[in-house]
């Protein structure tokens, strides 16, 4: 579905990404992980097109699409949940959901998605009307996962979905992700919490100073001697 | 931050002396004076409010500072809402009836400053974009129809879109080349905008006659009947008002400033959602300028003369004061601001010479204890406490 071939990304004089070559096939969930700097964060932002590639191609079903703006990326379903949630804290909860909608204009399918987002997420419903500013920081991914929903995603990238949240939490989010995937959605999932994110992956890349150096089975990378030292500890 | 007492008075003092010499070359010796304790005056005003805090307290309940209008009308029942704004079109509209002409003319200058003020507040307040030579766009509207009416006899009500839709159009050139630049560097290329409008008008001889302006502009009339009375303007200002404030209202809730409010908060994730920031922003600008225009064509409609001289730096000044005053992003807040500062002149004529000052001092009060405006929206005033 997508795929990402010798992606180049600079910031000013350092280059983030040194020739990135990355696929997710339809249905899947793709786990990519990696250390702080690695260049995680930075291959969603290419994909999403809010950083401009300095080569190299990224093709949504075989259809390029690294030249295009952000909001057509999003027209064609691929959203991004990004790091540190950022949610609109002055909106209501529902006008961020409403938000993750913003390029739909089916007024009564948007309500209905908006009745299966707090199906998944139950505090939602009883906090719509709250400033989601209010929110603790549980809520507020659930809220950042939810705004994305809304916008009918077929590609949903995560940055890191379950940082600084409480276990229980973490445990929530992913069953969470789980089912979003069995809805048909393809997940590709960067995460810091590497032993959870590769149990639900189909298929796993190891990011680190700008390109891939590890590309396995998620069985696999869990056995790697060099995964379990750096990205596990001592489990 | 709090300071020794001794330490304050010593600051209060050099402050005042700087003041004083800055405006000696400007003023002369006694207007400096003037100034300098107009600054004094504040200063002391100001500390004052950070040494106690008890006392400032007590300052912004005088000012109504924690009971938060805004929020407590949006609490209300729908219908409420609704009619308080019905009934306040009605008192005003009510009371033009019984206005003296002076009066009347006051208010219709007030209500044209409500139309520039609500639509500067549509890319200040709702867009958070900062423009300062807005009143280059009410120029453009206040030409248009004084240069079309004088030459080809083209009517009023054919001019207020002509005239709106030519200042749009300006909004949109200025806006191309420089939505990219973001705060600051995006005031200043608007007040070189500002400035450049003004300078052509004024030598630009053969289309704009320059400083001498335009004279005969005929005033509106309706279905035959011509606008001749204070009376007239009066009430085609205040149906104006109405329909933007209207506007505006509903613009604030609809899709549209949902997604500016997300700008204006976080422009990435806002992109990420599929927000198409540069236009938006394209697009304020363009509503904004639209409503400039406008607002020129009434002006130069009731002025029956314009001149380059209307349309001063101190006039984009004046209407952004009244948008930061009244509250940005909130329409009554807005309109609140508008009304205040229009009148304020009228009142202080006595002291015509210390006008700027006490509106200058007003403005540090404000920013000092009431940076989200009189009247502000109510997400303003979450985005003010957040940043406390």
């Amino acid at each position: 579905m997508l795929r990402l071939e010798g992606v180049r990304c600079s910031y000013g004089a350092i280059e983030a990404l040194k020739g990135v070559d990355l696929e997710v096939p339809k249905g899947t969930i793709v786990t990519l992980i990696g250390s702080n700097g690695a260049g995680k964060s930075t291959t969603l932002m290419a994909i999403s097109g809010l950083r401009p590639l300095s080569s190299g191609s990224i093709t949504l079903d075989g259809e390029p699409i690294h030249d295009l703006p952000p909001e057509a990326i999003v027209a064609r379903g691929v959203i991004q949940v990004a790091e540190g949630r950022r949610i609109f804290t002055r909106m209501s909860v529902r006008e961020n959901l409403l938000m993750g909608a913003f390029l739909r204009r089916d007024r009564a399918a948007i309500e209905k998605d908006m009745h299966h987002v707090m199906d998944l997420f139950p505090v939602l419903r009883e906090r719509l009307e709250q400033n989601a500013g209010t929110l603790s920081g549980g809520e507020q991914q659930m809220l950042a996962i939810g705004r994305a929903l809304m916008a009918r995603p077929r590609l949903l990238l995560l940055d890191e979905p379950s940082l600084g949240l409480a276990p229980s939490l973490v445990k929530a989010i992913f069953t969470i992700l789980e089912e979003i995937h069995g809805e048909g959605v393809t997940l590709l999932l960067v995460e810091q919490n590497v032993h959870r994110a590769l149990k639900i992956a189909h298929d796993g890349y190891v990011l680190a100073t700008g390109t891939v150096v590890l590309h396995d089975t998620p069985e696999r990378l869990l056995q790697n001697e060099e995964v379990k030292r750096a990205y596990l500890g001592d489990e | 931050m709090r300071s020794a007492p001794l330490g304050t008075a010593y600051r209060v003092a050099a402050w005042t002396a700087v003041f004083y010499l800055m405006t000696l070359p400007l003023l002369g010796p006694l207007r400096a004076l003037w100034v300098a304790v107009a600054a004094f005056a504040i200063q002391a005003v100001v500390l004052f409010g950070k040494i106690s805090p008890a006392h400032r307290e007590r300052f912004l309940s005088v000012v109504g500072g924690r009971t938060h209008l805004a929020s407590w009308l949006d609490s209300r029942p729908a219908w409420f809402r609704t009619a308080v704004p019905v009934a306040i079109l009605a008192i005003v509209a009510l009371s033009g009836l019984g206005m003296s002409p002076y009066t009347l003319d006051v208010a219709t200058n007030a209500g044209i400053y409500v139309l520039l003020a609500l639509g500067l507040n549509i890319v200040v307040g709702m867009a958070g974009l900062l423009v300062l030579g807005y009143i280059a766009f009410s120029a453009v509207g206040a030409y248009t129809y004084a240069i079309l009416n004088t030459q080809m006899h083209l009517s009023f009500w054919l001019a207020l879109p002509i005239g709106g839709a030519l200042a749009a159009c300006f909004g949109l050139l200025l806006g191309l080349p420089t939505l990219r630049l973001r705060g600051d560097y995006l005031a200043i290329v608007t007040l070189g905008f500002g400035e450049i409008t003004r300078i052509t008008l004024n030598n630009w001889n053969s289309v704009t006659n320059g400083p001498n302006g335009i004279l005969g502009i005929s005033p509106p009339s309706f279905f035959g009947f011509p606008f001749t009375q204070p009376k007239h303007y009066f009430y085609l200002v205040l149906v104006m008002v109405a329909l933007t404030a209207f506007f505006s209202r509903r613009l604030e809730r609809s899709r549209l400033g949902r997604a500016w409010v997300a700008m204006r908060e976080d422009e990435t994730a806002a992109e990420s959602m599929g927000v198409p920031t540069l236009k938006l922003k394209l697009l304020a600008f363009t509503l904004s300028a639209f409503c400039g225009g406008v607002a020129g064509v009434v002006f130069a409609s009731k002025q029956l003369f314009i001149s380059p001289e209307s349309f001063n730096f101190l006039e984009s000044v004046m209407v952004l004061c009244m948008v930061v005053l009244g509250g940005m992003g909130s329409v009554p807040g807005v309109i609140l601001g508008a009304v205040l500062l229009s009148f304020l002149p009228e009142v202080l004529r006595g002291a015509a010479e210390y006008r700027l000052i006490v509106f200058g001092a007003a403005m540090v009060l404000l920013m000092q204890y009431r940076p989200q405006g009189i009247w502000p929206s109510s997400r303003r005033f979450e985005e003010f406490r957040q940043e406390k």
